[in-house]
């Protein structure tokens, strides 16, 4: 086997291993939650180390959950908020991303010289060039059939 | 454009269910629980009222209804794009 092939298993493992420490980095607080759900209120925070383990189950919490609270007003609370954030956001942000997209695309037929009035001053074919380069990685992620992508 | 927009909407909804600092500036559950959400209910029950089991018993309760709701979203893409 030669040396390049050796290396790249051993590059493989290390980013194994960091995926595995990520993935418990992230699912480790989720894991603590379910096992934590069912104890009695001083129990969740004192147990050290064996909080992670499931036990001294009671279903007093979700009954004080559903009782002593007014959780659907809570949740209608929440879906509200929701609702409001994801479409007044998608409305506006889609609507800057056209415009976004339509500048570029107006920069570029302007630095080909294309169809517009001929702007030969060198500072503008500048800034388009310079504005174009900036914004590669838009072309990168909404590739469009009539222009390839130059990388 | 579409999948990105599918993409963008399901992220805005999971990550603006868990919104908290605005209610905590400024309503702090405002007039009688009237502006309480979920987040903010099981952090003030854990935190200030010390009934940290109550307030993991809500998260978990709240982490379902999160899936839920993604799943949903997912469902009706989905249908729709098949239906196309």
């Amino acid at each position: 086997m030669s040396p390049s092939r050796h290396r790249s298993r051993f590059a493989s493992w290390i980013s194994g291993i960091l995926l595995v420490l990520a993935t418990i980095a992230f699912l480790g607080p989720l894991w603590f939650m379910l096992a934590g759900n069912l104890r009695k209120n001083e129990k969740v925070l004192t147990l050290g180390w064996q909080a992670l383990l499931p036990s001294d189950a009671t279903v007093e919490n979700y009954r004080a959950v559903f009782r002593q609270l007014d959780f659907t007003h809570f949740f209608l609370n929440s879906l509200l908020i929701v609702g409001l954030v994801v479409v007044a956001g998608l409305l506006v942000n889609s609507m800057a991303g056209y415009a976004r997209a339509f500048e570029v695309a107006r920069a570029r037929s302007r630095a080909r010289g294309g169809d517009r009035a001929p702007d030969h001053s060198l500072r503008s074919h500048r800034r388009a060039a310079l504005f174009r380069d900036d914004l590669r990685w838009l072309h990168e992620f909404f590739p469009r059939a009539d222009r390839p992508v130059h990388r | 454009m579409r999948n990105t927009l599918i993409f963008v909407v399901m992220v805005t909804t999971i990550l603006s269910f868990r919104l908290f600092d605005h209610l905590w500036i400024l309503t702090q559950g405002g007039p009688q629980d009237a502006t309480t959400t979920v987040m903010f209910e099981s952090f003030v029950a854990a935190r200030e009222r010390n009934q940290v089991g109550l307030g993991v018993a809500m998260s978990v309760v709240f982490f379902a209804l999160v899936c839920l709701v993604a799943l949903a979203q997912h469902f009706l893409v989905r249908q729709e794009r098949q239906a196309k």
